[in-house]
């Protein structure tokens, strides 16, 4: 047990440049090299080193080197010589080795052991001042603005005297129409002037648009001018102002995914006659501008024996055969130029449909704005 | 290092290529976007396109035009199109979707194979009359070489016909169930079979199979030349202890030196060599599942379609539809005895 702890403490030995990958020791580090980095992609041939890479590609395939394989951006050069450790940029090298020293040196003020450890190497300038800082503050008793709170120490325990900001906020009371932080809420160690305000909004509030901005609204003025606040919900909401057309509902938060360039309508909550939110096209149905839903042929790969995955399992069918039976390739019966053009008509018409319920839901919000100012 | 030649990207998947019999820049391609393609190699941005009902399954060029190719797919009909014209002509109807088509000189005909377990040989010059050869399961592949045709069917099961008895048959007017089939055999694969194609020497053909095997088989069926015949595994590969096994769908001959390359759902191709059954290159990775291959009629370009909706991709990779053209140099000859 304790062999094991011992062995995670460890330092990582050897680390691998090309795609930024600790080791256990050279030889490990060395074999992946040769299976990742070093491998000839036109035959099974496994190369010690870049430069020799080159050159068997050279010279058996007589084709031109493009790039490391499975590298990182930036490390796919042919032009530097690796072997295990060796050859690695000086710079790269010492950089890893800080990093090292810095995941040594906090790992063990999480894991709280008996006696803090520390690396055994020369620090630099910077890390000595950012030390003593720490040490500092630790003595003082006061956390430390814009330094990362210790563990323990400033989130979960009420300062003294709660009510009042803490030292080194600033004193600005809760601007109207903000209730005052509740029991329990200490604001985040950032410099923010206050702390952000609980979400969800109210139900009917609307974030504002930019177009609605200059409307007299004193949160709308308050949120604008928050600055990059570390709360989820809160920090998408610029891109958000920016795209056209767009409308938030209340209380939803941001889609995951990228927004589409024209604008993509959230249906909101009230039943406007906008379709239920349908995926956002991609690929094919967004550009042939028909299908709304792409159906795919569910895998039919099988474990053919233990350790052997067939891709396609499907001995009497074919994949050709499952993909005719999809909605999106169905076959329309003769007078074909016809029916597309119906389709077609048929799906702008739908499209305008979803535009005038986008346009009602904006006057809406409009309208819910103003009542609120 | 040879240079790749990317077409513009594919909406939907592309089922199937085929380049011009004399012209080796032209090359036509068929896709489940329900149009087909042409291609000028020489002007590789400048691509027409001709609309169709139903998706597209197969495509063979028309004889002695540069402009003209037939159609098959979902539609349940094998139709010409002309990319010059904009015509379309009904050449032959099927019961179920179009599987293959090829165009055939020697009987100067479309021979077009369905879902319906027929085979229709359908001749230009008496448009409308079709030979209804009726096979034992539906048509998955469908190969031509100078004096046999090979029907790939569910099953497992391989027919071959000799195209000397089907020229025949057209001139008597045989019914198609009276026609003899030259040869009845099982496939060597214990998989369904995905890609049949005949080997340019007329000796044989090989067959590819949704597990990640090609088989190499001979017409002549004297014992001395079956004992040549052989299988092996390709398209496969280890990935977290887990061998994973991958659908070879792209198939295709170099029409001049006799080799083959292969395309799987593991996004590689690879060119073998059938004689000395060696493999000669494989390519790096394309972006998705290899769903098409096709060799100019010189020999020295290989076309690859590659589609994200088909099976395979490495890690769930797949990137897009759409044919690069290689450039082919030594590496599709075979080596030279020592």
């Amino acid at each position: 047990m304790g062999k094991s702890k011992k062995n995670k403490a460890k330092k990582a030995e050897a680390w691998c440049w090309y795609c930024d990958r600790n080791f256990e020791d050279q030889a490990v580090l060395i074999q992946h090299q040769k299976a990742k980095h070093f491998r000839c992609p036109h035959c099974p041939r496994r190369l010690n080193t870049a430069g020799g890479l080159a050159v068997h590609i050279d010279q058996v395939h007589k084709l031109g080197t493009d790039k490391i394989e499975n590298a990182l951006p930036g490390r796919e050069s042919f032009d530097i010589e690796i072997y295990g450790m060796e050859g690695i940029p000086p710079a790269d090298l010492a950089a890893w080795r800080k990093r090292q020293e810095e995941e040594s040196g906090v790992k063990p003020q999480q894991n709280a052991p008996k006696r803090a450890k520390y690396a055994n190497v020369p620090l630099t300038t910077s890390e000595v001042r950012a030390q003593l800082a720490a040490h500092k503050a630790l003595m003082s008793g006061k956390p430390l603005p814009g330094a990362p709170s210790l563990p323990g120490g400033g989130y979960g325990v009420p300062p003294v005297g709660f009510g009042v900001p803490p030292p080194g906020f600033a004193n600005i009371p809760p601007p109207p129409g903000f209730p005052a932080p509740p029991p329990g809420f200490v604001p985040p160690p950032n410099g923010m002037p206050f702390p952000p305000p609980p979400f969800p909004l109210p139900p009917g509030y609307a974030l504002p648009s930019l177009r609605l901005l200059p409307l007299p609204h004193a949160s709308s003025r308050h949120l604008n001018s928050l600055p990059p606040s570390p709360v989820g919900a809160f920090s998408p909401l610029p891109p958000f102002l920016g795209a056209p057309g767009m409308n938030l509902p209340p209380g939803i938060p941001p889609p995951p995914f990228p927004l589409p360039p024209g604008g993509f309508p959230i249906p909101p909550p009230m039943p406007t006659g906008a379709p239920g939110g349908p995926p956002p096209p991609t690929g094919p149905a967004a550009l042939r501008g028909q299908a709304t839903v792409i159906e795919t042929v569910p895998s039919s790969s099988v474990m053919q024996k233990p350790g052997t995955l067939l891709v396609y399992g499907d001995n009497n069918v074919s994949p050709e055969e499952k993909r005719a039976a999809l909605a999106q390739y169905k076959v329309e019966p003769e007078a074909t130029t016809a029916g597309i053009a119906e389709a077609s008509a048929a799906a702008g018409a739908a499209a305008a449909a979803s535009v005038d319920a986008d346009g009602e839901s904006k006057k809406r919000a409009r309208a819910t704005d103003l009542f609120e100012g | 290092m040879a240079t790749d030649l990317q077409l513009p990207p594919y909406i939907d998947s592309v089922s199937s290529l085929a380049f011009h019999p004399t012209n080796p820049n032209l090359l036509v391609g068929g896709s489940w976007d329900r149009n087909v393609y042409l291609h000028d190699l020489t002007s590789p941005s400048n691509v027409r396109k001709v609309a169709v009902r139903g998706s597209v399954l197969d495509v063979a060029w028309a004889p002695e035009s540069s402009t003209k190719v037939f159609v098959g797919g979902l539609a349940k009909e094998v139709r010409s199109v002309d990319f010059e014209t904009n015509e379309s002509q009904l050449i032959a109807t099927h019961d179920e979707p179009v599987k293959c088509v090829e165009f055939s000189s020697e009987l100067n005909a479309v021979i077009s194979a369905s879902w319906d377990s027929t085979v229709r040989i359908s001749p230009l010059t008496t448009p409308g009359t079709s030979l209804i050869l009726p096979v034992a399961d539906k048509v998955y592949s469908l190969a031509l070489s100078k004096s046999k045709v090979v029907v790939a069917m569910g099953g497992r099961q391989v027919w071959i016909y000799d195209i000397a008895a089907l020229k025949e048959a057209l001139e008597q007017g045989t019914e198609g169930k009276d026609v003899v089939v030259w040869q009845k055999r099982e496939s060597s694969l214990k998989f369904m079979t995905r890609a049949v194609k005949a080997m340019p020497t007329d000796q044989g053909y090989t067959t590819t199979s949704i597990e990640g095997r090609v088989a190499v088989e001979f017409f002549d069926p004297s014992p001395e030349a079956q004992a040549k015949k052989y299988a092996f595994k390709c398209h496969r590969q280890v990935i977290e202890g887990v061998d994973t096994v991958y659908p070879v769908q792209g198939l295709a001959f170099n029409p001049v030196h006799g080799t083959f390359a292969t395309g799987g759902g593991d996004c590689t191709v690879s060119i073998w060599d059938p004689l000395a059954k060696k493999r000669l290159r494989q390519f790096p990775k394309y972006p998705s599942p290899i769903s098409a291959l096709e060799f100019n009629c010189d020999g020295t370009k290989l076309a690859v379609a590659f589609s994200e909706q088909d099976e395979g991709g490495v890690a769930g990779e797949k990137n897009g539809n759409g044919v690069i053209i290689r450039e082919c140099g030594d590496e599709v000859k075979p080596k030279a005895k020592a």
